[in-house]
């Protein structure tokens, strides 16, 4: 194990990210083509001659758009996520500076995601007054614990909020609907977290999408781990979170191999979260 | 000319697609009934128009005339999950017409007691201030009939695609209709 993690540091940088891509196909094929995916990313996995050949990224991109194209409308984001990245695998196999390619795509996808991210939650009307995470913490379930926790309101308080946003469904009626049983703490907390979200998701499209001030900039790769850390330990996306790992591993500086090894720590870990 | 076309696509290739998907799933939200989730321009989180919380709800008319509610969630999610995803991400009459047959011609149970929202009756209140009993017409009375290998068979189905929409202020939540619904009568 030791001698398998010191030979992926010692690989060049663009191999180790074309091979943590491909340990994502083989983790979390696309639905449609989940065979098809899988065997792509075993063969690029096996050799390294394979890992950088640009017909076999080819194929995996060309597999991913056809599983987009069929349900364009169902896939989630981190799905056409894993589209784009395998079209940029390829264009970094074909380059002859595989490391530029995938640092200066990872860097933007990165960037132009955490952009729209904000936009959608700025205008959306249910996140800038935390109306969205409130009704999570309320009757999503997901969060039960954690708004037990916080939310001075029992587990059973909240599973008869959920109860009652089900019956609602059997026979609904137009304007017909049910108070919620709430809390002034949890919707404080609901708001923090909102607030939270949108100042982290503000912060990294403007260090990712621009040069200046040069620090930040240099130094992008910190509010993405501080991103994952804090919101993948709580939110149960770990696809998307490994997807933006391994942008985050693709795109950050050579010279600054922690924030690297954090990335790829990070990628380890999430499973586990 | 091709080293500049192949320079030009290594950077802008991918960052064009991008925002190309994001322009076209404002198209989609623009023209059709698309969750906000869907469509890759990355709005999930930002509203809570998720697919998740989209649901069918159908009525439907037994073969001896009598008017029934119909619980059809299991029965969808179990056997036509894919249909019944697709449909919530994204509403299209087509699709709504086909889960409108499968219910129609589905086999159904009675289900006994009163149903679900009955035990909510005191909490239930209308948006508009109107009266929710009221609003609720005779519905409230109509048996229940569960989509599963029964003997009862309808001659007629109604189904609906529904939202939530949320009241931070007044903790509020309640449902409203997506799109038209879709019938399916076997007289027709």
């Amino acid at each position: 194990m030791i001698s398998q993690a010191k030979r992926l540091f010692s690989l060049p940088s663009h191999l180790v990210t074309l091979k943590l891509s491909a340990l994502l196909l083989i983790l979390y094929p696309m639905n449609d083509l989940y065979v098809v995916m899988s065997v792509l990313g075993i063969i690029l996995l096996v050799h390294d001659d394979l890992t950088k050949n640009h017909w076999v990224w080819l194929a995996a991109a060309l597999a991913a758009c056809y599983a987009l194209i069929s349900n364009w409308f169902s896939l989630n984001n981190h799905e056409f996520l894993i589209a784009y990245w395998c079209i940029t695998c390829w264009l970094a196999a074909s380059s002859n500076d595989p490391d530029k390619v995938l640092s200066w795509n990872a860097r933007i996808l990165v960037g132009l995601t955490f952009l729209f991210a904000e936009l959608w939650k700025i205008f959306g009307g249910y996140f800038l007054d935390g109306s969205y995470l409130y009704y999570v913490f309320l009757a999503g379930g997901r969060f039960a614990g954690l708004a037990s926790f916080i939310g001075d309101l029992t587990r059973e308080t909240l599973a008869e909020n959920r109860a009652a946003v089900d019956a609602l469904k059997t026979l609904p009626v137009e304007g017909v609907g049910v108070a919620l049983r709430g809390s002034p703490i949890l919707k404080t907390w609901a708001i923090v977290f909102s607030y939270w979200t949108i100042l982290i998701e503000a912060i990294i499209p403007i260090v990712y999408l621009s040069r200046r001030p040069a620090l930040l900039h240099r130094y992008r790769s910190i509010p993405l781990l501080i991103f994952i850390a804090t919101t993948y330990a709580i939110v149960p996306l770990h696809r998307f979170a490994l997807v933006l790992n391994i942008f985050g591993f693709a795109q950050c500086p050579q010279d600054l191999a922690w924030i690297r090894g954090l990335h790829l720590l990070l990628f380890l870990l999430i499973p586990f979260f | 000319m091709n080293r500049r076309l192949q320079e030009f696509g290594q950077r802008y290739l991918v960052p064009l697609l991008v925002c190309s998907v994001v322009i076209t799933q404002q198209f989609f939200l623009a023209t059709s009934e698309m969750s906000t989730w869907k469509g890759s321009g990355f709005g999930m989180f930002g509203t809570i128009d998720s697919p998740r919380e989209r649901f069918i709800a159908a009525e439907g008319i037994l073969e001896d005339g009598t008017h029934v509610n119909l619980d059809i969630t299991d029965a969808l999610e179990e056997s036509y999950s894919r249909l019944y995803w697709s449909v919530r991400c994204r509403l299209t009459s087509a699709k709504l017409n086909s889960i409108a047959a499968i219910v129609g011609n589905g086999a159904y149970d009675l289900e006994e007691g009163p149903p679900p929202v009955a035990a909510y009756l005191q909490r239930l209140e209308h948006r508009d201030g109107d009266d929710a009993l009221e609003a609720y017409d005779d519905q409230l009375r109509r048996p229940l009939y569960k989509f599963w290998q029964g003997d009862a068979r309808l001659k007629s189905a109604r189904v609906r695609l529904w939202k939530l929409t949320f009241d931070p202020e007044e903790e509020f939540i309640w449902v409203n209709p997506v799109g038209e619904a879709a019938s399916y009568d076997f007289t027709s």
